[in-house]
């Protein structure tokens, strides 16, 4: 889990729950855990309670956030006027220390060959370079 | 949710779609689908999902991602093309997974060629430990 601490800035218990929860989900990434936990955190009913409880804390030195959809961001971002010093990572760690109490996700469908097109199309520079 | 492994056929259609694809922007294009080096192909995949008693060695999803992308790159399996396949093979991987990789031209050309040995060096300049960490920055969630 070195590389993961590098690109997110978890702290070590939720970093150690996440590995135990990737070897029992071997098909369970990081990045995919990180969202689908900001994803069902941010939807409570009560966000602006806790939002508030949290901002009391101090505990809110954390540097990046990294591979969150921007969905996410954003909505982090517009709560900060009332909260200052919330950030990304530190909502990313709160959200993943209750989605792994009780995880839930969404089953990703496999790719189709229109999703190959399509990403061909969409890199079509970068496939370009590729072939020179 | 389990891993959902890439077959070695389906690297192989990734490339006919690579080729096909080059062909069809440019009639001129020379570029030929053909499997070189089929064992060395095996062996790359083979290896990026090699399970020990405990379970799959190369965990998680954006580490056999980044694998696959050096391995396939790097091999040279196919007559052409395999860079593109490469890449190729890490979307739909990761595609499976919930997951998409963030290419940015400049970035991705500089990893993926880094991966070849230049004229006059003993070492090519990017590693697999590159293609991994590169993968683990550059992936978000497809849903």
């Amino acid at each position: 889990m070195e590389v993961v601490k590098k690109s997110f800035e978890v702290t070590g218990d939720t970093a150690q729950l996440i590995d135990d929860f990737v070897d029992q989900n071997p098909g369970m990434s990081f990045t995919l855990i990180a969202n689908q936990a900001l994803d069902a955190w941010l939807k409570q009913d009560n966000l602006s309670l806790k939002l508030s409880n949290l901002a009391s804390r101090e505990a809110m030195h954390v540097k990046k956030s990294a591979n969150i959809n921007a969905v996410y961001i954003n909505k982090i971002e517009s709560y900060k006027s009332g909260f200052p010093g919330l950030n990304a990572t530190f909502i990313l760690n709160v959200a993943l220390q209750e989605w792994l109490k009780k995880p839930s996700f969404v089953k990703p469908k496999r790719y189709t060959d229109d999703d190959i097109d399509a990403f061909m199309e969409e890199n079509s520079e970068l496939m370009d370079e590729l072939a020179k | 949710m389990n891993i959902i492994e890439l077959t070695v056929d389906e690297v192989i259609g990734f490339n006919r779609k690579a080729i096909e694809k080059q062909r069809q922007k440019d009639p001129n294009c020379q570029e030929q689908h053909r499997v070189i080096r089929k064992n060395d192909l095996e062996g790359a995949i083979r290896s990026v999902f090699y399970q020990s008693q405990n379970g799959y060695v190369n965990l998680p999803i954006e580490k056999m991602a980044g694998l696959l992308l050096h391995k396939i790159a790097q091999r040279q399996a196919f007559e052409n093309g395999n860079k593109r396949t490469a890449v190729i093979a890490v979307f739909a991987f990761l595609k499976n997974h919930g997951l998409q990789p963030r290419l940015k031209v400049d970035e991705a050309m500089s990893l993926i060629n880094g991966f070849a040995v230049q004229p006059g060096a003993t070492q090519p300049e990017k590693t697999e430990e590159d293609a991994i960490q590169y993968i683990f920055d550059n992936v978000m969630p497809s849903f």
